[in-house]
């Protein structure tokens, strides 16, 4: 865990750890030999030596000022430390928002980073004072007064010089016996708890529910299960843990014993047995207090793995020159992509010719969003290539697609601010009139009526004060004014009414004069007048491609749906939309 | 004795599987935090009298070490060996107390866990669901969880370690007052003072730790700001802007804990100074040396053996009451969350099935509710669904529709008015029967990680694979179970993840299969994926036949076959009547929302579907 912090941090506070890490260290080897000293110290007040008396004592007390000095010092430093981790591991988790590949997000990525930096890191920045103190202390100060001991008496001292890696073993045997029925228990108790979760959730239904129905007896199945799963890991575990703990005993028993027995048969004088006992009685004092201290180590060190895996997740290749592409055609070329192991798109390859609108049509799941992810270079595909103009995405740079491609997705996200504020962040300098064109083609003018505050209107934290059809035309007309040569939308009249649907298509298929469109679509009927319409299959795969005519005529998938749809449909819809 | 009883009453709430067919009249009391320990109270005892042998145990071999040391010197070394002997044993015995406390602790734990858990289960079956749907279930879940995590580090930890770290200290006190009463001090009026200024470092700093978690919890929000909105920032260029929002919150993050950690520094350095061994070791030797005397300085050495510890342990026992108070306060929360009061059963209650065929219509008369003491939801609502007819709730967000929807599922009972069925109140009937004879559908379909055949007869254990697999053809889910590899086999969630439409006709196959003559709906259509909406409002259709069907709409499409439609407005019915009747009052609340929002558009100023009924906003 150390090492993972010392890869996490930057320069300034490694420097900080280091320094802490030396003064702990000096700290720590003083407390050790003022231990050690008491040896002469105890001898000569026995001997009546007062001039040895002296001499020891003021032995002790300069460790004993440097020790406090030093401790002092080292605690400033710890806090200052700790400071310095949560603003490094912070600057770190930004600059790792900002480059990782957008595909990298997913539904519970924001929930999973907040955790992170509010709890997590925080956890991470008590590792100075917390962890890295005491542990540096309790090896070092045991080693420290054993090697005295060993100086000393060699019998004695090489007992205790015995018990470290014995100590080291046994708490590793903890870490590994518990590992494996640790295991069994969180996947018992995890089980438990969404079986809890489920029963609250569906009491409605169990309520109404036959005593002999399964469903009835889920939960307890799965809280005796979690009983039983802790009742196990509780005796492995216990094992263990008595096995380390009756270990630091017999350490402390078996090395008083022995200089007990030395100073028997006459082997050690009184003074010096005096002096063992004394020094052994209190070796095991910090080694008690690091292992304490174990439990906290577990979830800082769960965040700085997390933040390793993030540090260690590779970014999309960047051109060093981006190649910007004249021409704005777009060509998917046998291009596979999915997540996980399984493709959701498979061998897909057509061409989109520049100033067209194309639509992208196909069941859930047939992979209609992914296309268009793949497209703005949210990932590069598993297999194939996705060119613009005839250049292919990673040699045109992020950036550059970014600059090039618009998408308007369905989960729009808005700033904290005024409707007309997010609008303008397309182009902050646009005009007014271009500003008008926009709104008017994206249907937010007709909906700046029903808003007290019209453009002015805030829209809340992620825009959620206003409605979803509303959001997505605020982000169709940000799109809009943007203006790029590219613009790929993803079903963008899902949450509004016919007539609004009706003025959005206008508007989209006037784009094509200038621009390429891609939409993706659910309601056939809106892009009937397509240029192209791509048509996917359940299995990701491109089933079939033309005009809306020449696949009518082919009887195919499109067909199917085409024919099925038409009866859903009012008579008005129909009417308002083709007039 | 203790332990008996403690697994009988485990046992029982193991096992108990009453199923909403409870007919206690009487409201049981309130449960109290120290009524959820009783069942081990005598077990814990007993840890803690191990922990009483540990402590003792622990302090003999110190006891023995400074024995030894005074009678280093003897010509006879018999007391010697006696004393290396005692120390031994006794070490032995605080190597296995110790252990025994430590396991027979987590034992008691898991019962406790288990009795805890088990009695929320068994809360859960009769708490009014109302209640639930307030809140998240992940939420209660997890806040029991969290509550049980703490008293198992109480029980499981904290008494035994409590005890040591208390007693350990006292009684070496104690015996090096004896030897010795200038080491005593020497030992104990540094902890004291330590602890002083504890209390006024935290006292002092209360408020800059609060500044600090408010900038905490800033933080997290504006991490969760960057990365939803990290690909429109990139889109739209943006990204300096939101970089820089973020880099402000950090450094008023790390700000306010330096400015807080900076307070405490003085305060800090104090008591390390105070603590460290090294320090109360050179004060004792300073003591020790002035004393003047013969022989083995054994108040120094009993002062070192005995005294040196000290710090250290009631550091470990202050840190432990702190386990020990969330603990307690997790059993009062725990209490609290069980002694919610259960829906009143009826003592005597009306069995719908009994008296002949059921008149299926549902009355709502004069109905007003309100949550807790505020405003009433919904005023004076009287209205009729008759007998196998659909009558369609619509009106704005916030006008009462969920409100009423949930009155009418008995998620709460009306404050005034009452709501019958076939003329019985639905107060008058058992948990149970109620709800074989209301199905509800709403926006979560509520299917359970099992088998879709357990799923579609869970309320009737009996049905048959063909009566489940008749009313799955009703319900248009059939030929996607039969495409499925393990057809009615198939565990939901493990071996497959429905569509939201597919789930929403699964659980209309479950209602076919209760045979339930009322339904209440929130439109299913809504949240059904786009290419299940037809499936789904084709088995709406066919499940709406001849039932008594109320339906929150959402969309006025869907409201056009109804056979009533009642507007709701501010929680009063403002128009009610048929659909083309309403149509023709062209002023009417009904043909206004028509024009503004046409067939499609969803009817409310927020796009999220209703209130939270009966899901969890994260399903």
């Amino acid at each position: 865990m150390i090492r993972d912090l010392f890869e996490l941090v930057d320069e300034r506070t490694r420097t900080i750890l280091g320094r802490l890490i030396g003064l702990t260290s000096i700290a720590a080897i003083c407390q050790g030999m003022a231990f050690v000293a008491l040896f002469p110290l105890l001898s000569a007040i026995i001997d009546d030596d007062e001039s040895g008396v002296d001499r020891w004592f003021f032995v002790i007390a300069i460790l004993a000022a440097v020790n406090v000095v030093l401790s002092v010092i080292a605690g400033s430093v710890a806090r200052s430390g700790s400071a310095s981790l949560l603003d490094s591991l912070l600057t770190t988790l930004g600059q790792r928002i900002l480059s990782l590949p957008l595909g990298y997000f997913r539904d519970a990525t924001a929930g999973r980073f907040s955790e992170m930096a509010s709890s997590g890191i925080g956890f991470a920045a008590a590792v100075p004072h917390a962890v890295i103190r005491p542990v540096i202390s309790g090896v070092l100060t045991p080693a420290t007064i054993a090697i005295g001991v060993a100086v000393i008496d060699w019998r004695v001292g090489l007992t205790l010089l015995i018990a470290a890696p014995l100590i080291f073993v046994a708490y590793r045997g903890i870490g590994r016996a518990t590992g494996h029925s640790d295991r069994e228990h969180t996947a018992a108790a995890a089980l438990a708890t969404s079986r809890m979760i489920e029963f609250t959730r569906c009491q409605v239904v169990l309520r109404a529910a036959d005593e002999n129905s399964r469903g009835v007896g889920l939960v307890e199945e799965a809280l005796v299960g979690q009983y039983e799963a802790f009742g196990r890991a509780t005796k492995t575990q216990g094992r263990a843990v008595a096995r380390l703990g009756s270990l630091v005993q017999a350490v402390f028993t078996a090395a008083v014993v022995l200089a007990v027995v030395l100073a028997i048969t006459d082997h050690l004088d009184p003074v010096t047995l005096i002096a063992l006992l004394i020094v052994v009685t209190r070796f095991t004092d910090p080694i008690i207090a690091a292992g304490v201290l174990s439990g906290g180590f577990s979830q800082g060190r769960n965040t700085l793995t997390d933040l390793k895996e993030l540090l260690d997740t590779p970014g999309l290749s960047e051109p060093l020159q981006p190649v910007v592409p004249r021409r704005y055609d777009i060509e998917f070329r046998d291009v596979s992509a999915g997540y996980g192991g399984e493709y959701v798109i498979n061998d897909v390859g057509f061409t989109i010719p520049e100033n067209s609108l194309v639509a992208i049509v196909g069941p859930s799941g047939s992979g209609k969003t992914t296309l268009i992810r793949l497209l703005c270079r949210f990932a590069d595909p598993d297999e194939g290539q996705i060119l613009i103009g005839g250049v292919p995405l990673p040699e045109i740079g992020t950036a550059t697609v970014n600059s090039l491609v618009t998408p308007l997705f369905q989960d729009t996200f808005l700033f904290d601010a005024t409707i007309e504020e997010n609008i303008r962040i397309a182009r902050p300098n646009a005009t007014t009139e271009e500003l008008s064109r926009a709104i008017a083609a994206s249907a937010v003018e007709s909906m700046i009526g029903d808003l007290p505050g019209a453009m002015a209107t805030n829209v809340g934290e992620g825009g959620t004060s206003l409605s979803g059809g509303q959001r997505q035309r605020v982000a169709l007309a940000r799109a809009l004014l943007k203006d790029s040569p590219v613009v790929l939308l993803d079903e963008p009249t899902a949450s509004v009414d016919a007539a609004t649907e009706a003025a959005i298509i206008d508007a989209l298929f006037a784009l094509r004069d200038a621009h390429t469109v891609v939409v993706v679509a659910h309601r056939l009927h809106t892009v009937r007048d397509a240029d192209l319409i791509i048509v996917l299959g359940a299995d990701g795969r491109v089933v079939e491609s033309g005009t809306h005519d020449e696949l009518i005529a082919a009887g195919g998938l499109y067909r199917e749906h085409w024919d099925r749809r038409q009866v859903g449909l009012t008579p008005t819809e129909e009417e308002r939309v083709h007039g | 004795m203790g332990t008996d009883r403690a697994n009988s009453d485990v046992g029982k709430a193991r096992t108990s599987t009453s199923v909403g067919t409870a007919t206690t009249a009487a409201v049981p009391p309130a449960v109290r935090p120290a009524d959820l320990l009783k069942p081990v109270l005598g077990r814990l005892y007993g840890v803690a009298m191990l922990s009483v042998v540990t402590a003792v145990a622990t302090v003999i071999p110190l006891l023995c070490v400074i024995e030894i040391a005074d009678h280093a010197g003897d010509e006879s070394h018999t007391r010697l060996w006696i004393l290396a002997g005692i120390l031994v044993i006794a070490a032995a015995i605080k190597g296995a107390a110790s252990a025994g406390a430590g396991f027979y602790g987590h034992v008691i734990d898991n019962d406790v866990q288990l009795y805890l858990r088990s009695s929320l289960i068994a809360h859960i079956r009769r708490v009014p669901l109302g209640w639930i749907d307030s809140r998240r279930s992940s939420g209660i879940v997890a806040g029991v969880e969290g509550d049980v995590a703490s008293v198992h580090h109480m029980v499981a930890h904290t008494v035994h370690e409590t005890v040591v770290a208390i007693l350990v200290p006292v009684i070496s006190l104690v015996a090096l007052f004896i030897v010795d009463w200038q080491f005593a001090l020497i030992a104990v009026v540094p902890v004291i003072v330590t602890f002083l200024v504890m209390a006024v470092m935290l006292s002092t700093g209360a408020q800059k730790q609060q500044t600090y978690n408010r900038a905490n919890e800033n933080m997290a929000a504006s991490v969760v700001e960057f990365v939803r909105g990290i690909s429109v920032m990139k889109a739209f260029n943006v990204t300096a802007a939101g970089m820089d929002r973020y880099a402000d919150r950090r450094r008023s993050l790390v700000e306010a804990w330096s400015d807080w950690s900076r307070q405490s520094n003085v305060y800090l350095a104090l008591i390390d100074i105070l603590t460290s061994p090294v320090t109360i070791l050179l004060m004792m030797c300073a003591v020790g040396v002035g004393q003047t005397r013969e022989g083995t300085p054994i108040g120094l050495i009993a002062g070192i053996v005995l005294g040196l510890g000290l710090a250290a342990s009631i550091v470990a026992a202050a840190m432990n009451s702190e386990a020990l108070i969330s603990g307690i306060s997790a059993l009062g929360a725990i209490a609290e969350v069980l002694s919610t009061e259960p829906v009143p059963e009826p003592a005597e209650p009306v069995n719908l099935g009994g008296a002949g065929p059921l008149d299926a219509t549902v009355v709502m008369e004069d109905v007003t509710f309100g949550y807790g003491a505020g405003d009433p939801v919904i005023q004076g609502i009287s209205i009729e669904f008759a007998a196998g007819t659909t009558t369609a709730l619509v009106g704005a967000s916030g006008a009462g529709k969920s409100t009423v929807a949930t009155l009418l599922a008995r998620f709460h009972d009306p404050t005034t008015g009452r709501i019958t069925l076939g003329g019985h109140d639905l107060r008058e009937v058992a948990t149970g029967d109620l709800y074989r004879h209301i199905g509800v559908v709403f926006q979560d379909p509520l299917l359970l990680s099992m088998s879709l055949r357990d799923n579609i007869r869970i309320s009737r254990a009996s049905a048959t694979d063909d009566e489940i697999m008749d009313a799955a053809r009703r319900a248009h889910i059939a030929d996607d179970i039969l495409n499925l590899p393990n057809g009615l086999d198939t565990v939901l969630g493990v071996e497959v993840e429905l569509s939201s439409g597919q789930a929403q006709r699964v659980a209309i196959a479950r209602a076919f299969v209760t045979r339930c003559p009322v339904l209440i709906l929130d439109e299913p259509t809504a949240y059904a994926d786009p290419d299940s909406e037809e499936s789904v409002r084709a088995a709406v259709a066919e499940l709406s036949r001849d039932r008594t069907v109320i339906m929150i709409a959402h969309r006025l499409s869907t409201v056009a076959g109804a056979a009533q439609i009642v507007v709701l407005d501010s929680g009063r019915v403002v128009e009610r009547g048929r659909p083309e009747d309403l149509l023709k009052n062209v002023e009417g609340h009904y043909a206004k929302l028509w024009r503004a929002y046409g067939a499609d558009a969803e009817i409310s100023a927020s796009a999220a579907p209703i209130d939270a009924i009966g899901g969890d906003g994260d399903s």
